[in-house]
């Protein structure tokens, strides 16, 4: 018994392929991104900026102050904080682009084919 | 953090895109033949980009309408991006007027997921759009920038294409 126009049989095909619910776990990652702290570039610039401050004072006025090992090693400390946050800025805005993304996946599945 | 002084709090941003996420999925879904893991991708990657995008929403329309058109947007760009879907301009194409429309039954369109699931993206989406979604030519030709002469035509031998495999009963 044909009881399907056309256009119903393509409504009710795309319904039966492609109607789902979003499964929990997409709702859990969802949910995290909604709590991670939002950043905006003056921000982020600013943190660095602040990161970077006493070190830059270590290397303008170094000659001139005396500082204690516990201070060198804090401005240590926070030069290489700052150089990570700006490495991983970069790789995360870079990847957070699909396109850029898919190519490291196509990289990543050509280097593992070829192990 | 994002301000209120335009768009939507971030509070109410983050109600209403938990409230829409079945219909992104869905609409994930559809852009990607099904493939769940890319669709959940899609989702949460549409997120930060709808919350940067949300200044624009201007509160003539549902939110649920505003994101939904930037989903498809925001999908559609990424497949542009991939090259999977057919962007060519084909003008003054002739769509034959007369068409024999078939008919189906409940096993024929459990056949016809399959077909519709296998055509290509530059078929499967405006065929989606106009039939499943409801989208008018015009609307379609704005979201996916391909124009309405080759949305006609694409879609007409999405048919045609179908209709072949329906024919021949191909499995």
């Amino acid at each position: 018994m044909k009881k399907y126009s056309y256009p119903e049989a393509i409504r009710e095909a795309v319904h039966l392929e492609y109607e789902r619910k979003a499964p929990e776990a997409l709702r859990l990652r969802v949910r995290q991104l909604m709590h991670l702290p939002l950043v905006k570039p003056w921000q982020f610039i600013g943190s660095v900026a602040l990161l970077l401050a006493s070190p830059l004072s270590f290397y303008l006025f170094g000659g001139k102050l005396v500082y204690s090992p516990n201070v060198l090693l804090l401005l240590n400390v926070s030069a290489g904080a700052a150089a990570f946050l700006l490495i991983f800025a970069g790789v995360a805005h870079r990847y957070a682009d699909p396109k850029h993304k898919a190519e490291l996946l196509n990289k990543l599945n050509a280097l593992r084919a070829r192990i | 953090m994002l301000t209120d002084e335009q768009g939507l709090a971030k509070e109410d941003f983050d109600r209403e895109f938990e409230k829409a996420l079945d219909m992104i999925y869905s609409i994930g879904l559809k852009l990607y033949r099904g493939n769940e893991d890319d669709a959940a991708d899609f989702a949460q990657s549409l997120y930060p980009f709808a919350l940067r995008q949300s200044h624009k929403f201007s509160g003539r329309s549902a939110f649920s309408t505003w994101l939904y058109r930037v989903a498809w947007n925001f999908g559609l760009e990424d497949l542009r991006r991939k090259k999977r879907l057919v962007t060519e301009t084909i003008d003054n194409y002739e769509i034959a007027a007369t068409e024999t429309e078939a008919e189906f039954d409940e096993q024929e369109i459990a056949d016809l997921r399959r077909h519709i699931s296998a055509l290509p993206d530059g078929y499967r989406i405006p065929l989606i759009m106009l039939f499943y979604e409801n989208m008018g030519y015009a609307e379609i030709s704005s979201l996916t920038g391909v124009k309405e002469g080759t949305l006609k035509a694409n879609v007409h031998r999405a048919k045609a294409i179908l209709r072949q495999k329906m024919r021949k009963g191909e499995t």
